[in-house]
């Protein structure tokens, strides 16, 4: 089942091109890194799939209804790149938090923050402002926020940036489970490209246009991106998936 | 026990009644204002309805029947103005807070006849407040309470995070015109109360001296709410033993309550 459908999708902010005529699909289960240089237009297009930017052209299809007409948002998760950016003033408890994105009331709520902060490992931190909680702690804090509603899609934009070597080791392991346990399909912008080739089974890379877009494996056994990415990309990513 | 004696007073008992409604009212939506550093939104509409106040005085209506669609227009205005003209908020209400004053000083001196009632709403008599006012005033508060707590999860959901909050399926947009709007009703009825001058006060401070204690959204808005009430039980209770302005005296109430709280902060936790 197609989860994710682009074609020929462009996108401008004014004058500056930002997506030229980029086309893909994601398919149920697929583990993806979305990698590219800056300014590439990663957080544009993952922001186009979710109807956070306005004014592109082309197609974009999610679980095979167009955007304009897609309603059923508990099916996607979200963790954007601001957990930095969290307002340490908000008064708000790791529960209030992780229950912001799950729509039932009554002991059905309880259930949902209660298992996704199991699945994480920090059932201990439930009743703690999260302002008190360190960056590794809130990532997980706003991951369980994106899993409460056991999302059939999680889309990651760079969610190890806050994260010490430790924390990513456990951060992906979570991520790995869900998807290949669960099914889970993921979209991860990362510049962690090591992580990227661990844990994600295809790459999708973006600057302006779409590069490539396949297996890891495909890209690894590419003459034509050996030559095209000189071998630093191909080092980091391509020790796992030398087959 | 002479000194209680006030409290058989009626006016007494109306001030009472009606201003814990509309403070209640109007802390609870300052947490969710400040949260979302709209804490100026209070002034804008004030002196948007201070306009409304005058046009009404000028056509001989009930100046409160012209004050309160105005302040709601002008809150839709400010949320079109952020979003369509993508203006800062607080641009957008410093704009409408501008036209809403001048528009007020010019009626007011095209027709010099009402200037004493028009100046009487700037500083607020609580201790005027007819029976009548006190029942639209306590039906209103629990309306829009009422209001807040159906839309409980999406206020905070987009008051943490409007985009996360876009992608859970709030509609956020239709969220922050309501909120706007019952904003605007909470100002016009807090004018009786306080006056255009100190409307800000009271969604503001009780906000920022629950924000000094509160370790979770729903606490902040009991203590809010628990401060805005004690704020005007006192303050009318002073006013009235010391013959002070009733909604200075509960400003300046809330002050003292901001100034404790903000102490208690500062406590060494152990």
């Amino acid at each position: 089942m197609t989860i994710v459908s682009v074609k020929n999708l462009t996108f401008a902010y004014l004058t500056n091109p930002v997506l030229e005529n980029v086309s893909f699909a994601i398919e149920a289960g697929d583990f993806v890194a979305l990698a590219g240089p800056n300014g590439a237009g990663k957080t544009t297009l993952v922001r186009l799939l979710l109807g956070l930017n306005q004014g592109a052209t082309g197609d974009i299809q999610l679980f095979g209804k167009p955007l304009a007409k897609f309603s059923d948002w508990s099916k996607i998760g979200y963790l954007p790149q601001r957990v930095n950016k969290f307002n340490p003033l908000f008064p708000a408890t790791v529960s209030e938090v992780v229950g912001l994105g799950f729509k039932k009331r009554g002991p059905k709520h309880k259930e949902a923050i209660n298992r996704a902060l199991e699945f994480l490992e920090i059932d201990n931190l439930h009743d703690r402002p999260v302002a008190s909680l360190s960056g590794g702690q809130q990532q997980k804090v706003f991951l369980a926020r994106a899993l409460v509603n056991q999302p059939e899609l999680l889309i990651l934009d760079e969610p190890s940036s806050a994260l010490d070597p430790e924390s990513r080791h456990s951060f992906f392991s979570a991520l790995k489970k869900l998807n290949q346990e669960q099914g889970v399909t993921i979209i991860m912008i990362t510049h962690d490209s090591a992580s990227a080739g661990d844990y994600a089974k295809k790459l999708l890379y973006l600057d302006k246009t779409l590069i490539f877009f396949d297996f890891f494996r495909v890209f690894c056994q590419s003459e034509e991106m050996h030559s095209r990415f000189g071998g630093f990309l191909q080092h980091l990513i391509c020790h796992q998936h030398q087959d | 026990m002479e000194i209680l004696d006030f409290l058989n007073y009626g006016f007494i008992q109306r001030a009472y009644l009606a201003g814990a409604a509309v403070a209640a009212l109007s802390a609870i939506l300052g947490v969710i204002l400040v949260l979302r550093q709209l804490s100026l939104i209070g002034d804008g509409l004030s002196h948007i309805s201070f306009g409304a106040l005058a046009l009404g005085l000028f056509l001989g209506i009930y100046p409160i029947y012209v004050a309160l669609p105005a302040a709601i227009l002008a809150s839709c205005f400010i949320i079109v103005l952020k979003d369509k003209a993508q203006l800062y908020g607080d641009a957008a209400i410093a704009i409408v807070s501008a036209v809403g004053i001048a528009g007020g000083v010019i009626l007011a001196s095209l027709a010099s006849g009402f200037n004493v009632d028009l100046f009487s709403y700037l500083f607020g008599n609580i201790l005027a407040i007819s029976s009548s006012e006190v029942l639209l005033s306590i039906i209103v508060s629990i309306l829009v309470i009422a209001i807040i707590v159906y839309l409980y999860r999406d206020i905070l959901a987009a008051t943490f995070d409007e985009e996360l909050a876009q992608v859970s399926g709030v509609k956020v947009r239709r969220l922050n015109i309501i909120l706007s709007s019952l904003t605007a009703v909470s100002v016009v009825l807090a004018i009786k109360v306080v006056g255009v001058m100190l409307v800000s006060a009271l969604l503001v401070i009780p906000a920022v001296s629950a924000l000094q204690l509160a370790k979770s959204f729903k606490a902040a808005l009991i203590w809010a709410l628990l401060f805005a009430v004690i704020s005007v039980l006192i303050g009318v209770s002073l006013s009235f033993l010391t013959d002070l302005p009733a909604g200075a005296t509960i400003v300046m109430v809330n002050f003292f309550i901001f100034v404790f709280c903000w102490f208690g902060r500062q406590l060494p936790k152990n």
